[in-house]
């Protein structure tokens, strides 16, 4: 098999391997929106060309990412507790923020303004944030979002924030999860 | 939401936001001009005829907002309501009987009359269809993302829907009026032919959208449904974690055994430096990954001077367990070299040198090693002491 480079591969590995996002979103921020497009339409040459390299494309709900061959596993004791993690972030965005989902644009002076006075809210933010106050612990998870790709930023001079479609990543992973009463319930 | 329209027309001059705010409430109603006058006065409309942010319709006497004025009210203000589709059907009625009225005289006059009543409505009926459907999907778009209450939100949606069922009723009796009435297949005025083939258009538009703005809704609905019952497991999943029942209660043990992805991967460096200073320079990428937070940065070293002076600088170093070995060993100028002699780090004091220079030759092994010696020997009270000469002038 000697499949052809796709035009876009070069920015595709560039984009996907490299730095903190390693998720590329439908509405990404500057070119993500673009490339989104373009490997969208290109999708099987550049899954049969990456699959030779050794990498995995992966498509989720309006999301793209990498899975390596042999990729570095964490155990399974700190994958349970980014998963704990992970509920907890999503509980706190998802209570505080309306309707949060993919496209959504929310304002970060007005979700420090609900955390205020709510002591679940400010527990999450001591365990999750870093910062002196409350408003720069959640400014510091709001910017590590950003980093991550599950987030970009709308308006700077407003601290307003989009929500990405690589959120959908994380919504699958609590999709997933089942709680024991309420399976029982159904099956009755 | 009055208030908020009410602080949004500040925006414009006192005089003419007031009634730009009473034209953009009454827009799905009648505003003739004599209520427009009576309201706003002649100056302030004229004003605002001037500026092109109302018009007015000579054929049915009636004010009303700029259609590009209106859609941008709407647009900041969103419509928080889908208009019923009422006018629609009182329209068609109205259009009936009108034809009805247009069949019944026979008087050439009266029946033109009828038939511009009837050209007026159809023409009435062609501005307004459009707006009301933008009207329709802006408040479905509005009540989609506004507010967090999931249950609001069903209920507006339902609502939504039902009201675009209506409407579309109303399109498609208006389609069939406009297709198989005996008026509009028989009468070829070129003003009725040309109204009726604009309907129609607009009537198949219309009905193409609002299929669009069911199935929009009906996604609405589904995700509404799927993120409310996400929102409520994520509660109860975050009690669970809180109680320590997670692992027990919920499959998260299975799930965090098969997960995969960026979240979920190991640490792996992926670094824009160059090969050769992640292979030959361990230092350099210990201090990248620790600024990374990768790693823990070590404790700052202290960077100690490690150039050795010349070997006369070197003060010797007496080493206490070998005290007097170390001090035999100097046959000549002892004095001299306690002023060299370094312990523990510093270099003895002058009462120090003094006293271990005395207690050396005061020692008896000291004096059998050095029967032989040179050195003249002393007393005074007490104290013993070797004499000792400059170098150059014992040799004399």
């Amino acid at each position: 098999m000697n499949p052809e480079a796709p035009t876009i591969a070069r920015r595709i590995f560039t984009r996907l391997c490299k730095g903190d996002n390693l998720l590329l979103s439908r509405n990404g921020p500057g070119d993500d929106a673009d490339l989104f497009i373009r490997l969208e339409a290109e999708e099987e040459a550049c899954r049969a060309y990456f699959e030779v390299l050794g990498f995995q494309l992966k498509k989720g709900d309006n999301y793209f990412h990498f899975a390596a061959e042999e990729e570095p596993q964490i155990n399974v004791e700190n994958k349970l507790e980014r998963v704990i993690r992970l509920v907890k972030l999503l509980d706190f965005l998802s209570s505080r923020v309306d309707s949060f989902g993919e496209g959504q644009i929310f304002s970060a002076s007005v979700l420090a303004g609900r955390c205020n006075g709510d002591p679940r809210a400010e527990r999450f933010l001591e365990e999750a944030g870093k910062g002196n106050n409350y408003a720069e612990r959640l400014e510091h998870l709001l910017q590590s979002l950003v980093r991550q790709g599950y987030l970009s930023e709308y308006d700077p001079s407003r601290k307003e924030y989009r929500v990405l479609s690589a959120m959908n990543y994380l919504f699958e992973f609590a999709d997933r999860i089942a709680i024991a009463s309420e399976e029982e319930a159904s099956e009755e | 939401m009055s208030v908020y329209k009410e602080s949004f027309f500040r925006i414009f001059r006192s005089a003419t936001g007031e009634p730009l705010r009473r034209f953009f409430e009454n827009r799905h109603g009648r505003i003739s001009a004599e209520m427009a006058l009576e309201r706003s006065g002649a100056e302030v409309i004229d004003r605002l005829l001037a500026l092109a942010l109302i018009e007015y319709d000579r054929d049915s006497g009636v004010y009303r907002l700029d259609d590009r004025v209106e859609r941008f009210f709407d647009e900041m203000l969103g419509a928080v309501e889908a208009p019923h589709a009422d006018w629609l059907f009182t329209l068609i009625d109205e259009l009936k009987r009108q034809i009805e009225g247009y069949y019944k005289v026979e008087d050439t006059h009266k029946s033109g009359e009828f038939l511009r009543r009837i050209c007026r409505l159809l023409g009435s009926c062609h501005s307004r269809m459009q707006r009301h459907l933008e009207d329709v999907k802006s408040a479905v778009d509005y009540d989609y993302r506004a507010g967090s209450d999931y249950e609001v939100k069903l209920v507006k949606l339902q609502w939504h829907l039902d009201r675009s069922r209506t409407y579309g009723q109303a399109i498609a009796d208006l389609d069939h009026l406009l297709k198989n009435d005996g008026f509009f297949q028989f009468h070829q005025g070129i003003e009725v032919l040309s109204l009726r083939r604009r309907l129609l258009q607009c009537c198949g538009y219309v009905g193409d959208a609002l299929v669009d703005i069911y199935q929009s809704i009906e996604e609405y609905l589904n995700r509404i449904l799927k993120d409310h019952a996400r929102v409520q497991k994520l509660i109860r999943l975050r009690g669970l974690i809180e109680r320590h029942e997670h692992l027990t209660s919920t499959n998260i043990e299975e799930i965090s055994r098969e997960a995969e992805g960026p979240w979920f991967r190991g640490i792996q460096l992926r670094t824009l430096l160059a090969p050769a200073v992640v292979d030959a320079q361990p230092e350099v990428l210990e201090r990248v990954l620790a600024k990374a937070g990768v790693i823990r940065p070590k404790e700052r070293e202290r960077k100690v001077e490690i150039e050795e002076p010349g070997s006369e600088a070197l003060p010797p170093v007496i080493d206490w367990m070998e005290l007097f070995e170390a001090f035999s060993r100097q046959s000549e100028d002892l004095f001299t070299f306690l002023g060299k002699a370094s312990v523990e780090g510093r270099p003895l004091t002058d009462e120090e040198r003094l006293d271990g220079y005395c207690a050396i030759i005061s020692n008896e092994e000291w004096m059998t090693a050095h029967e032989a010696a040179s050195y003249e020997m002393a007393t005074e009270g007490e104290w013993e002491y070797a004499v000792i000469l400059p170098r150059g002038e014992r040799s004399e």
